[in-house]
Parts: structure tokens; sequence; C-alpha cells
């Protein structure tokens, strides 16, 4: 009779002694067993989309990719900018218009040959020609001389190959075969010519995009095969070298025992990065000790984590040059005009910034203005905004809608961002109590959201976020405010807002050869679009939070980098 | 055999359209979708010019039958075409990631069928009696569980709180244990209902009577007899469940982060990739039409009635 009930009786003890394991325990303690000793494991949701310094743009990667490929200078441990493979901060002629580099002794690439200037003559180009389809030629093309008329001929040339029909225009594009404004005079010394005087070349420079690579290592393939197979194969002068790449599975970099700047040699031994984890499970892979460093902690763990005084010392927090906003579109009703922008300014009192704050669990704080609060030397002039309604209500009413404004309002968002959706259903309960009564979120995956906010007259309002690409405020500032962001699709300016004033002032910003009165003209800037015009709500600043293991050291939050892997070691306890 | 070679022919021909059907529906599906593939690979910080140079590259300026036929034409040479994402060559991203997925779906089919013929033999023998019963309310739970529950279930309490099998990843063989395990209770369920209908059936028979009149002992009847014939309608639905296991198990392949086909295509659909999201459902298509063929051939193989 017994073997009869075996079956149903092993299944229901499965499901009972399942169910049973559901119940909430005390949080385990940190792990002390589980590391690798010299190899430092961290876990990411997608697989990198490429290795190459002149393509890697997602926040993951650029960290990894930066330990493989070094750039001319870098960041001190704050945002201070260092000199790396230059052995000094450049020579910068009256005009600024010039920067000299002079290029350390004894640079190697990993393949072992000597680092030179013509390398980053041949680099530099390769980012400006148009078919490696660079992000970092954007930051460039108008800044370095000559670098346009390359792009524009290589362009025409590419459509010369493939019998394309040239445009009038096109037949007007003068041949340049190089890049006027890089040159390597001698062996270590490197110049760059500008259009004209802009201080945030040397952060520009400082990022990922322009460590120079081998030409050799790149030559070597097919000229179609060029760009793919050097994605998955770099080559850099970093302390890091390439041993594993299996996609959707894992990373491996290796520490170069050739490395040539043996002083500053990284402790580990290499770094791993194992793909496909999604938040949750990778919260789970740390706590067992899988994983040594941990992002992005679910919710429900982190306030678990956080109360736990056994784990508290293993916490790591800084306020990041990141923000989400409230983009109102300035060329919709209700916002449009100068009715609109009272409108606009109801909507800087309607949102309680402060319960956004604390429903994300300390991933972001309340935000001020556009350029958040760990820029150097900016000093912001924007007060803040506190959450009144009621003179929200008084707003609208100014602006005729004292019974409430009737238009159905489409609040888009990215159902990709963390807390995205929820935090925009927030700002829709704000919106109605004050008078908006048809507001629905739109929340769509990352790439509809980005076709649909950056098309004119199409999405009234939508909340996203904007990271640093170098500590500037024209990062922010010009790129998200300036008219000349504004395009007819993938747009910058989200709000599409348009004002000669704050124009001039980032122009004249930009040109600026005085520090602190470049700041001052971008915090006048800010005023003008945060509070006069009210073409943006800041929300909130991001906080990030990150989780060590005990036998990590030597980590802390980069405010550029994240974390610079170089700098850590394996200390088992 | 002038008759057999055109059944063929025709088979080979429904299977043909049948997937040109289906490239080219998903090749108007991924064109028709409002997000713009070139913002989804260059990222949110690339100029104008960097986006119409993609564009350019990517052909996407071209009408859309001049794109279509490009890309068939490339298929026809054996060329998938290349992501412009990860820059992968999409055929060699498929092989790549296929064996993940086979062992993965070989374990589930495993613990299907070790778990439900058995049962659905047993049930089918002890029909109406308390055992039947039990049996068919735990497969009913079985089938019923959300694959995504489950694995994420077994998941935490074998893996991160037990800590007696790895949470997630494919480093060791033991890896596969727990999202085989995912598969196969799920699947357990069903097989044995299935099994169970079936046998019912064939038990009813007169030559199972006839061989329990011969008297043939009950483990021959039921195992050489009855289960034999009981089994040709499952091997359909076996293999056409095994070509969607082998196309991708994108649930369980993402819960567990294995790297196969399943979080392949999930990964090529969020990010835009329209040469991997061809590829991967290309390759399902291929598996689905090649297991019908299959099932068709074993059909015949299995009873010679069937023509």
């Amino acid at each position: 009779m017994a073997h009869r009930f075996a079956v149903p009786a092993t299944g229901l003890a499965l499901i009972l002694g399942l169910l049973a394991g559901c119940q909430q325990d005390a949080t385990p303690p940190p792990p002390t067993t589980g590391w690798v000793p010299g190899t430092l494991r961290f876990g990411a949701h997608a697989d990198f989309k490429s290795l190459d310094p002149a393509l890697a743009n997602d926040t993951d990667s650029i960290p990894f990719v930066r330990t493989m490929c070094q750039s001319l200078l870098d960041y001190d441990d704050g945002v201070n900018l260092v000199p790396l493979l230059a052995e000094s901060m450049p020579d910068v002629s009256a005009d600024g218009m010039t920067y000299t580099f002079h290029l350390r002794k004894g640079v190697r690439f990993s393949n072992g040959r000597e680092l030179t200037s013509e390398d980053f003559v041949y680099s530099w180009t390769r980012v400006l020609d148009p078919a490696t389809v660079s992000p970092g030629q954007s930051y460039v093309k108008d800044l370095i001389a000559g670098a346009k008329e390359y792009s524009d001929w290589r362009s025409v040339e590419d459509k010369q190959k493939a019998h394309q029909d040239l445009t009038a225009e096109d037949q007007q594009v003068p041949r340049a075969d190089a890049v006027s404004g890089l040159s390597a005079p001698d062996a270590r010394r490197f110049q760059v010519k500008l259009t004209h005087a802009d201080q945030t070349f040397p952060y520009v420079i400082a990022m990922t995009y322009f460590a120079p690579v081998p030409r050799e290592e790149i030559e070597k393939y097919p000229q179609e095969e060029r760009k793919d197979q050097f994605t998955a194969h770099p080559v850099g002068t970093g302390p890091f070298v390439l041993k594993e790449w299996r996609r959707s599975l894992r990373l491996r970099l290796e520490r170069d025992p050739h490395y040539w700047d043996a002083e500053h040699a990284p402790a580990l031994q290499a770094l791993e990065v194992r793909f496909g984890l999604d938040d949750l499970t990778k919260q789970m892979m740390f706590e067992r000790g899988e994983l040594d460093l941990m992002n992005r902690i679910p919710s429900a763990a982190y306030v678990r984590l956080k109360h736990d005084p056994r784990w508290q010392p293993c916490f790591e927090k800084l306020v990041f040059n990141g923000a989400f906003y409230l983009w109102i579109n300035c060329e919709m009703e209700p916002f449009a005009g100068e009715k609109g922008r009272l409108v606009r300014r109801a909507l800087r009192y309607a949102i309680d910034k402060e319960r956004i704050a604390q429903v994300s669990n300390d991933r972001y704080v309340p935000a001020k203005g556009v350029v958040p609060p760990q820029m150097p030397g900016y000093k912001s002039q924007v007060l803040g905004c506190p959450y009144d309604p009621k003179a929200a209500k008084r707003l609208l009413a100014e602006a005729g809608y004292a019974d409430g404004v009737p238009d159905s309002l489409a609040l888009w968002v990215s159902n990709e961002e963390s807390s995205g959706e929820r935090i925009a259903e927030v700002i829709q309960q704000d919106l109605k109590a004050v008078g908006f009564r048809k507001v629905e979120v739109n929340a769509v995956n990352f790439d509809v959201y980005q076709a649909m906010t950056g098309k004119h007259k199409t999405a009234p309002l939508c909340y996203g976020g904007w990271y640093q690409d170098y500590p500037d405020p024209s990062d922010f500032l010009y790129q998200l405010f300036s008219s000349n962001s504004i395009t007819d699709s993938d747009c910058n300016n989200l709000s599409f807002y348009h004002s000669d004033k704050a124009d001039e002032l980032m122009d004249q910003a930009g040109k600026e050869h005085d520090p602190a009165k470049r700041m001052e003209q971008y915090a006048e800037a800010e005023k003008r679009i945060v509070e006069e015009d009210a073409a943006v709500v800041p929300v909130v600043d991001v906080q990030e939070i990150w989780l060590r293991q005990t036998w990590v050291t030597g980590f802390h939050i980069h405010p550029v980098w994240l974390v610079k892997y170089d700098k850590l070691s394996i200390t088992p306890p | 055999m002038t008759r057999r070679i055109l059944r063929i022919l025709n088979r080979l021909v429904q299977s043909v359209v049948t997937l040109l059907g289906v490239s080219m529906l998903v090749f108007v599906i991924t064109h028709a979708i409002p997000a713009d593939p070139v913002a989804a690979i260059t990222g949110p910080k690339a100029d104008k010019a960097t986006r119409d140079r993609m564009r350019q590259e990517l052909g996407l300026n071209d009408p859309l039958w001049v794109q279509y036929g490009r890309y068939l034409w490339g298929v026809l040479r054996g060329d998938l075409g290349t992501s412009p994402v990860t820059h992968e060559r999409v055929t060699e991203a498929i092989l790549i990631r296929f064996p993940s997925t086979l062992f993965l779906s070989l374990g589930g089919v495993a613990i299907w069928l070790i778990v439900g013929v058995p049962v659905g033999v047993l049930t089918a023998r002890h029909r109406g009696k308390p055992i039947d019963w039990l049996t068919l309310i735990l497969a009913m739970i079985g089938i019923s569980l959300p694959t995504f529950w489950l694995g994420r279930l077994l998941q935490y309490q074998i893996a991160y709180r037990d800590g007696v099998l790895p949470v997630a990843g494919f480093f060791r063989w033991d890896s596969l244990v727990l999202p085989s395990l995912t598969l196969g209770i799920v699947g357990a369920g069903y097989y044995a209902r299935l099994v169970h209908s079936n046998m019912v059936e064939v038990l009813n028979q007169d030559y199972i009577r006839a061989a329990r009149a011969r008297g043939l002992s009950e483990p021959v009847v039921l195992f050489k007899h009855a289960l034999r014939n009981a089994l040709i309608p499952v091997l359909t639905v076996l293999a056409l469940d095994i070509a969607g296991l082998l196309a991708g198990v994108v649930f369980t392949e993402s819960i567990f982060a294995l790297p196969g086909l399943g979080a392949l295509a999930l990964q090529a659909v969020l990010t835009m990739d329209v040469p991997m999201i061809m590829g991967t459902v290309l390759f399902a298509a291929v598996m689905v039409v090649g297991a019908n063929i299959v099932v068709d051939f074993v059909y015949r193989l299995v009873d010679p009635r069937i023509q």
C-alpha cells in the first residue's frame, strides 16, 4: 500500500519543503569564505557590446575597458585630471587652441610595442572616421581642426566606393585624407589644434574613446572585419589584457605581466565579469560569496541588509553625476507660449521630490538643479523648489486653468529604468492632485521611449535621466538645453527648449578661459532654464549604492569611473 | 515510389514556404515597431551624423522590400548577417549558444520521460483509484506552475538558502540541475497525463485483453504491448516540445543566467538587434519545421500502417 503513495507523497513533500523555505529568516552575516585569490568577480545583466575603446559606451563596460586601454589623462580619486600616458598636463597655447602633450617614456602596448605619438594620430583619426561609428566622434568633430572636413570627406569617399549617387552638397566637399589638427612632431610629442578654445577639451579626451590602439593590431584583419574583430580582441596600454570573452557568459581579464608601469601594477591577478545576472540573482550570488561586488541592490534586500550592522561596513554610497528630470515639452499645449510658462512653473511646485526619494530606498536624493552636485568648481544658483501644491494651483489659475487642466497628457517613461515607472506614477498622482486631470503614464521599453520623446510635438511630458560623460556642467546644460541640441528625431533636448539668452550664456561659457567666470555663466544659464523658463523639473539625483565583500579592499565609488578596478585587492579576512 | 518522392518534395516545399512566411512576418514586425534600431545601437548620446552613418551602414534607408531581399539573399548563401550591436556573426552566435540550450533541454526532457512515462502508465493501470486522483492533482499543480516562479523558488531555496547547488551561470555541470528540474517538473506532469490518457485508451483495446488472456505478465502487457502503442501520439507532442526547447528556453535561461538561445533572443529583442532577432526566430522555425518532418518519418517507422 505504501508504495502507491510514494510519488504523490514525494511531490507533496517537495512542495511543502519549498513553501516552508519561503519563511523569512534573519539576514545571514557577510560570508567569510568563497573568495578566489587574486580574482575579483562582478556580475552584469547584459553582455558588453564591445571592448573596443572607440566603441564601448555602456556604464558597466567602460570601467573594464579602462583597465585595458588608457588615455592621455585620467582622474585622481576625485574629479581632478591627472596625467596618465602624458608625463605632465598639456602645454596650452595662449589662445587656448593648441594643446601639446608630452608622452611618458617607456609606455608599451600589451603586444610589446612602444607607444608613440603617431599612435594617437592614428587612433583619434580612427574615432573621427565615420566608418568606425564611434560615439566619441560627436565630442570632437567640431572641436579639432580639420576633423569635420576629414569626416565629411570620408563619408563621400565611402559613397563613391559603394557607387552611390552623390548629392550636390557631397560634390562640394573638399578632399581631406587626414585630420589637419592632429600631428606628431616627434615620437613623444602629440599636438592637437582646435577650431576654438574650449575648456572641456581635457575632460573630453580623458574618455576611453580617445585611448590609443596599435594600428598593426587592427590592420592585421581584413578591412571589412576590422571593427568586429577588434571589438572582441582589444589591445591597449592598460594593466590588464583580455584573456577570455565567452559571449553571454563570462569575461576574464588578466594582469599584463609586462605592464609598463610596474610601480603601479594592480594587486589583482584577474577581473571576471559574469553575464546574464539580473539584480535578484546577483544579490543571491553575492550573499553566497559567489560575487565580490554588487550594485543595483534589489529594494527588499537593500532594506534588510541596510539594517543589519554586520553588513553596514560593506556599504559604499555616493551621489553620482547623474540625474532624473521631468521634461516638459515647450512646443506642446498646455506648456507652449507665455501661458504655458506659468503652467510649467506650476509643475515645479507640484512634485513631492522628498516622497519620491523615500520610495526609492536611498537610490535617489531630491534634486535642485539640472547639474548634479558633484561637478568640480560648480555652484548652482538654483535654490530648489519646495513642494507646494497651493502655489501650483495658484499658478495654474493665473494661466487660466482655475478648474484644472483638461488636456489629456501622456507621461512617457522607460520601463527599463530602475524605479522609473513607479516614480512616474508618483508624479502622475502629484499632478492630478493639483489639477492635471488626465495624465497617463506610458511605460515603454527604452528604444520606444527614445524614439517617441525625441520627436517634435510627440511627448508632452517624459521622465528620464542623464549621466555625465565628463564632469563639466556643459555636459548637462549644453547637451540637454541648447537649441543646437534640437533635432528632428532622436533629440537630446527633450523639452525642445529654445532660449536665445540661455544659448548665448552657454556659448560664452564654452569659450571662457577664466574657470570661475565660466562656472558663473553656466549657473546663470541653469537658473534661466530651471527657474525662469521652467523647461524642466529636476526631480532626483542618482545615488550609487554598492556592496563589497569583507575581503575586497581599496574600494570606493569613483565619481567618474564608478569603480577603479585596478586599485582593488582581495584580502582574505 | 514516384508518389513517395512527390510526397517528400511536397513536404519540403511546404517547409520552405513556412520558413519564408516566418522570416517575412518577423522582418515586417521588427520594422513596424516604433523604435529605432540605430538609436538602440549607438546609444542615447550619439549625434545625428553617427546615427545617419549607422543607418546607411545597416541599409535602413532602402525600401523595406530591398532590405528583405538582401537579407534573404544572404540567408540563401548561409550568411545570417552580423549583429550591429555585439559585432558577432549571427550564425556563430547561435552555434556558440546552442550547446547550453541543448544540454538544458536534454536534462528537462529526461525528467519528463523518466517521471512522466512511468507515472502515466501506473495511473492508467490504477485508474480511478486514490493514487490516480492524487497523481492527477500533483500533475495539474506541476502543469500550472509558471516556469519563472518555480525557477526562482528552486533557486532561492536550494541554491541561495541551502547552498547545495550554484545560484546561476554555466561554470560547472551541476549548474544545469536546477534549470533542468524547473523544466522537468512542469513538463513531467503534462507528460504523465498525456501518457495516462493514451494508455487508458489502449488498455481497453481487444489485443490487450487477448494478451492478458494468453497469460502474459502484467509488466509485459503494460510496457511491451500497451505502452508502445500509447506512445505514438506522445511522440508528436514530444518532438514539437523538444524543437521548442532547442529554439530557446527564455525564462529558464534568463533566471539561471545560462548563455543559451533563449537568452540570446531575449537580449536581441531588448536591444533591437534585428539580424539577431531574425536569426534566432529563423533557427526556431527551422527546429519546428524539422521536428514536424522527423515526426512524419518516425510515425511511419513506428507504425507501418500509417501512410
